[in-house]
């Protein structure tokens, strides 16, 4: 059985990078930190009891049905606003959403040349706007295989759907990431 | 794109990996810190099957009342049915256990005859 020290350790690992698959997938702040923060209590409370070597799988699928649950509910939302207010629109998603140059790191440690690193911020922002771009089962398949680094077969698993369509996914995703990249001036 | 080969896939998630481990902006890390402290400090505490359903009630009163009243509703009219059946399982054991032949009594000369 894992301590609460290993369990602070372990979400202290994956809080950040929670956070963003959260942004990317409702694209509020606010919500994003209500989500990662529900998958946190939920991970605890249910699965702190678990092996440590446990809880990247069981952590990603809350957090990937939780974003999911709140995009079903914020649909729905929508659906009777829509329906019975005619000045309801979609426009604050527009509005609410992050501005990627204001994530990228701020210290100039990553590189030892001044140039290089704002280049890289320049590249950093442009992958992370790609991303947002890219639709939604894509985007998660992509942030599992790369940012979680879990297999084919525990993606399908947390996406609950084929191993199949988990390579297809991946594949569209890298290949829309790399054609946006490539518009914008920045080639693989 | 067609000959989209591993070593450029490779160097896209090598690229992204360095945007998920980018910083995040201050109070954004102060309240997932605040969150995940909340989080470890739950997981502690012993869960029950009643403060989850607790939990739950807090969370969405409106449904839980909802939900109350339509368990009280289907209750109430349960209960009225069944006070409102007439008595025929009574009826039917004092039949069987009266000494009068069943034949005897679906004959109507004895159904209409005065009681002895």
């Amino acid at each position: 059985m894992a301590s609460q020290q290993q369990l602070n350790d372990f979400l202290a690992s994956v809080e950040r990078r929670a956070w963003r698959q959260a942004q990317y997938a409702v694209r509020d702040h606010e919500h994003a930190l209500d989500i990662v923060q529900d998958a946190m209590l939920k991970l605890a409370t249910r699965y702190a009891d678990k092996p440590a070597s446990e809880w990247p799988m069981l952590f990603q699928t809350i957090l990937q049905n939780t974003i999911r649950d709140f995009l079903r509910r914020n649909k729905l939302r929508q659906f009777w606003v829509s329906l019975y207010s005619k000045f309801s629109s979609n426009s604050d998603d527009e509005t609410d959403a992050a501005d990627p140059l204001s994530y990228v790191p701020h210290n100039s440690e990553l590189n030892p040349s001044a140039e290089q690193a704002v280049l890289q911020q320049q590249n950093m922002a442009l992958i992370e706007e790609g991303l947002a771009l890219l639709p939604a089962r894509q985007r998660e398949a992509f942030l599992l295989r790369y940012w979680e680094e879990l297999d084919v077969q525990e993606t399908a698993q947390v996406m609950g759907c084929s191993v199949g369509s988990v390579k297809t996914h991946c594949s569209r995703a890298c290949h829309t990431l790399a054609d946006w990249l490539k518009q914008q001036g920045l080639t693989l | 794109m067609n000959e989209f080969d591993e070593a450029k896939q490779q160097h896209l998630a090598q690229l992204s990996r360095q945007v998920a481990d980018a910083p995040i902006p201050e109070d954004i890390r102060a309240r997932l810190i605040q969150a995940r402290q909340a989080a470890v400090a739950q997981a502690g505490l012993p869960h029950s099957r009643a403060s989850e359903v607790l939990a739950l009630v807090n969370t969405h009163p409106k449904i839980s009342m909802v939900s109350v009243l339509l368990v009280l509703l289907l209750s109430v009219t349960f209960v009225q049915q069944q006070q409102a059946k007439p008595m025929t399982r009574s009826i039917d054991l004092a039949l069987l256990s009266s000494d009068v032949a069943m034949d005897d009594l679906l004959d109507p000369t004895l159904l209409d005859a005065p009681p002895r």
